[in-house]
């Protein structure tokens, strides 16, 4: 069911459960890639201070002319270094994420939900110019919105997933029923039907009143009340289904 | 069971979990609560296949769901050693690769050499072809480099130069080498647009130094050098080839399940002409601007090429795989 209403991606690790990753679509991602822009472009101002700074002090104090071929250089090899190598090692070590992508929550994992490995993190990298043309990652984007997972042609060549680096932490404020009584349904439901239910109650307070109201009014042939009443009725089987009181 | 009483019988072992994963963290090693993860880890697993099931609701799932991706993180963290990798890698893996990709490296060969031969010849014939190939600019260079009056040794006078022309040949040359590599995805026609275009132009350059300037100061400067550029970029088309024909011809499997095992293999490839392309680099930038003697750089290009040709042959064991 989850698989129908949500951006979770449902995935059987070796011990024989489910783990449920929450896919980062297309937005937090293009926030996470301007930040990194950002940061990049810093780097590269500080390094172009540094490098004439090195110069500099190399021509006063020891008398050494390098030339002006050395600072331009290390420009180059610092914009190559930006280009390539910071998303590789980045997203390759412990943290699993480029700053930006660390400071929005991101994070890159193996479709299977383990840490990516240095070969996946380069795959990625590398086919990222592919995914920019011809702008502003247009081929990225359509290729992240042509499969289920949000993976651009980098992510598939890779096998790799961006997702929200702290599941734990549901915009729900808390569960149960507020004191709310349980209620046994007055007919049987499937499975996936209590699944719903409980799904609602959990998230309920999240939404509007009045559109509580009317997601509850679906469920009239059920609970046979209206209004806020239904609302409450459904919470109930909720706490019904779960065992709850 | 309810909810709460649920939690309340796990709480001890979530906690547990909780600080070991906090533990682990912090650190690339290995801390004393780690050997008590496995345990742990498959409890939680099992706590939250009965909270599933139960649909104790979102809040308690969530964090059980955390806890698991988080310690299957751990449990799974890619331990290899480095050295070892690249040592093996180097020494038996890569060689191997690359006789068993014989087919895919004679055709990148074909690709580059071909148009390159082609456009040499036609020199002869008719030296113009270069000039509209290359254009303006770059015959201004050519000239500069190995003209009458010019020399590539005078336009090296410093360390300084040596340096930026080093990281300008790494920053290009290996993003070439990255790019042929990308353009494979769009089922190998970047790839082959990349290889070729890199045959024309070089055999562009050869021709028209070979018509209007000094073709023993270029072979000169070539000579240390070009053999690791050119097989570089052979083995980044290769790696591109791979992902396109992983694509046009996935074989029983999924185009996706197909892409990502064929990008895993290419990879290594592209390590390979990413190493190869900065050690031409190293050598454009500092050895091939020394004045020295034509014979002793002839003989260092000609034992590179040959030290580099006897590792493609005969470096790595075939039989490896019964042992």
């Amino acid at each position: 069911m989850a698989k129908k209403l949500d951006t979770l991606q449902r995935i059987e690790i070796a011990e024989g459960v489910e783990i449920q990753l929450h896919l980062a679509g297309p937005m937090p991602r293009g926030v996470a890639f301007a930040i990194d822009c950002l940061v990049k472009a810093a780097i590269l101002i500080v390094g172009s201070i540094g490098c004439g700074l090195i110069g500099f002090i190399c021509s006063v104090l020891f008398g050494w002319n390098l030339g002006s071929g050395l600072g331009t250089g290390l420009m180059i090899a610092i914009a190559f270094g930006l280009e390539f190598v910071y998303s590789i090692v980045f997203e390759a070590s412990r943290w699993s994420a480029t700053p930006g992508k660390r400071i929005v929550g991101l994070k890159v994992v193996r479709t299977s939900g383990a840490p990516i490995s240095w070969h996946q993190s380069v795959v990625r990298t590398m086919l990222r110019v592919v995914d920019w043309l011809p702008f502003f990652g247009v081929t990225g984007i359509i290729t992240g919105l042509c499969n289920d997972r949000f993976q651009r042609l980098g992510d598939l060549a890779a096998d790799t997933l961006v997702i929200y680096a702290e599941p734990g932490k549901p915009k729900v404020v808390a569960s149960g029923g507020d004191g709310i009584a349980p209620f046994r349904p007055g007919a049987s439901l499937t499975r996936e039907d209590q699944g719903a239910i409980v799904q609602y109650a959990d998230r309920f307070r999240e939404w509007p009143a009045r559109r509580a109201e009317e997601l509850a009014e679906h469920l009239r042939g059920l609970t046979r009340v209206e209004g806020q009443e239904g609302v409450s009725r459904i919470v109930g089987m909720a706490q019904w289904i779960r065992g709850e009181g | 069971m309810k909810p709460s009483a649920f939690a309340e019988r796990g709480e001890k072992t979530w906690k547990e979990v909780e600080e070991a994963l906090n533990e682990l963290d912090g650190t690339r090693g290995i801390v004393p609560s780690a050997s008590r993860l496995p345990t742990l880890f498959r409890q939680v697993c099992g706590d939250l296949s009965l909270a599933q099931y139960r649909m104790y609701g979102l809040v308690l799932c969530e964090r059980i769901n955390g806890l698991v991706i988080r310690g299957y993180g751990h449990l799974n963290r890619d331990r290899s050693d480095l050295m070892r990798a690249l040592r093996q890698g180097v020494l038996e893996d890569f060689p191997l690769l690359v006789r068993h990709e014989w087919r895919l490296f004679w055709l990148m060969m074909a690709c580059f050499w071909l148009p390159f031969w082609g456009i040499y010849l036609s020199s002869f014939h008719d030296v113009r072809w270069m000039t509209s190939l290359l254009g303006a600019e770059a015959l201004d260079q050519l000239q500069q480099g190995y003209g009458e009056e010019g020399g590539f040794h005078e336009m090296r006078d410093n360390f300084g130069s040596n340096f930026e022309m080093f990281a300008f040949y790494i920053a290009n040359n290996v993003g070439i080498d990255f790019r042929t590599f990308a353009g494979g995805i769009l089922g190998g026609v970047g790839t082959l647009f990349f290889v070729v275009y890199n045959g024309l132009h070089f055999g562009a350059a050869t021709g028209y130094v070979q018509q209007e300037a000094d073709i023993d100061k270029f072979m000169e400067w070539i000579s240390g050098h070009s053999s690791p550029e050119i097989l570089g970029m052979i083995f980044s088309g290769m790696a591109g080839m791979r992902l396109g024909l992983a694509l046009i011809r996935p074989g029983q499997r999924s185009r996706r399940h197909s892409l990502a095992k064929a990008a895993n293999r290419a990879v290594k490839l592209l390590y390979a002409a990413a190493f190869l392309t900065t050690m031409a680099a190293v050598i454009e930038g500092f050895w091939s601007p020394l004045r020295l003697p034509v014979f002793l750089k002839y003989s260092f290009g000609c034992s590179l090429t040959l030290g580099l040709i006897s590792w493609l042959l005969f470096a790595g064991k075939e039989e490896r795989r019964a042992a």
